[in-house]
């Protein structure tokens, strides 16, 4: 059974696992994630925190000011944010992957005539081709919500075999006033957290590479 | 067989790293705060105190409130507080039962409401457990709810897996047809895993 190792460091959260600190180099058949930067307009330093699960397939970052708003109270630049999660992936000889599923999970509250999107766009460094899914929602609302993006293993954009390279996720949540009245109301939406995970069932997919 | 060690660090919190070893396997099941965060308690504003046999943790939190009416801000009415936690348990667990106390205070003017919700998942599954609790006003007093949450193995197939589980608490207040200011607050959190016949054991 492969026993795991998690290399994880982040400027406001460091988890250091049994068996190595960050930066070790991992045998040829572990799979190592650093989680490189998390940084976005919605997520400024010091109100992200990343945790990794103990197999290493699995991730969670939470958030304490990632909100979208437009009405009262809100800026005119307030109605987009986003927040960006920069992985470096290192894969064992002989595989490759994308990902699969990510869960993503927060609240909205949206004034009749209001709507809000939640965006993710997904890509490697250096490499041109995106994917990017959206979930719309419309008000009225007030109310949790929950999106899971699940990619088809033939559409996604496969890492080079062999390469290690560093996967992004940007995460954005978009408000529209439409109809509503920004004089008198406001509507926002707001992210709680962001999984991602790393087999088949979940986030990540893996794929042989041809012999 | 068995490595359930975390050493987790966190800044925004006084978290004491628990020993990075475990010299045999547990009979019981463990539990770690890996991260507290969220609006309701961004860098800074919460503490951990874990319990010595690890199975018990109480978190505080410094400004947990979530407010509507008078002079609150449009989107101070729903504040939430993430915890991450990382259990620790033999191969072949396959199910149990986490509980969870919250305990604050309320201020709710007649015709408002607060509600506190538990939201319950783990870490790359979709499904996610609710447990709510509401209070009605006029009210102006201390508050506790208790949650007891079960989850079962088949998200962890095949053996050897272990994910993160997520509580994410939040609370809410509804002006309704109040006047003035009502809010909604939470002082503490305690959570607690028990294996006394919350937990059976399944062979891989």
């Amino acid at each position: 059974m492969l026993n795991f190792t998690t290399a994880l460091a982040l400027a406001s959260t460091i988890i250091i696992p049994p068996g190595g600190a960050p930066g070790t180099t991992p045998p040829p058949d572990h799979i190592v994630i650093d989680v490189v930067t998390v940084n976005g307009s919605g997520c400024p330093a010091g109100t992200a925190a990343v945790a990794v699960s103990p197999d290493n397939k699995a991730f969670t970052v939470t958030y304490s000011n990632f909100l979208a708003q437009v009405g009262v109270g809100a800026g005119p630049t307030e109605f987009r944010k986003n927040c960006q999660l920069n992985l470096r992936v290192n894969i064992p000889q002989g595989f490759t992957y994308g990902i699969a599923r990510a869960d993503y999970r927060g609240f909205a509250h949206l004034e009749k005539g209001a709507s809000a999107t939640e965006r993710a766009n997904y890509y490697f460094q250096g490499m041109s081709p995106t994917e990017y899914r959206s979930h719309p929602y419309s008000g009225p609302l007030t109310d949790d919500w929950q999106a899971t993006d699940t990619t088809e293993v033939a559409a996604i954009v496969y890492h080079p075999c062999g390469e290690k390279r560093l996967f992004n996720i940007n995460t954005e949540l978009r408000v529209n006033a439409g109809t509503s009245n920004t004089a008198t109301t406001t509507s926002f939406i707001s992210m709680d957290s962001t999984d991602g995970s790393f087999d088949t069932t979940y986030h990540f997919a893996w794929k042989t590479c041809p012999a | 067989m068995l490595t359930t060690a975390a050493v987790a660090a966190l800044a925004l919190s006084a978290l004491t790293p628990i020993a990075a070893d475990v010299p045999t396997t547990p009979d019981y099941v463990t539990v770690d705060v890996v991260t507290v965060n969220g609006s309701g308690c961004p860098a800074g504003t919460s503490a951990v105190a874990a319990a010595d046999d690890r199975t018990a943790f109480t978190v505080t939190y410094s400004a947990f409130l979530a407010e509507a009416g008078g002079s609150s801000g449009p989107t101070e009415f729903r504040k939430n507080c993430q915890l991450v936690l990382q259990l620790g348990y033999p191969q072949g667990f396959t199910f149990g039962i986490s509980k969870a106390d919250y305990r604050g205070f309320a201020h709710l003017q007649a015709g408002a409401t607060g509600v506190e919700q538990g939201n319950y998942y783990f870490s790359g599954t979709s499904p996610t457990s609710r447990k709510t609790h509401t209070f009605h006003g006029p009210l102006s007093d201390d508050w506790q709810a208790t949650d007891t949450t079960e989850w079962a193995s088949i998200v962890y197939a095949p053996c050897g897996e272990k994910r993160l589980f997520n509580a994410n608490t939040e609370l809410r207040v509804l002006a309704g047809s109040s006047q003035g200011t009502s809010f909604l607050a939470l002082d503490s959190t305690d959570g607690s895993v028990s294996t006394r016949y919350h937990f059976s054991w399944k062979r891989c």
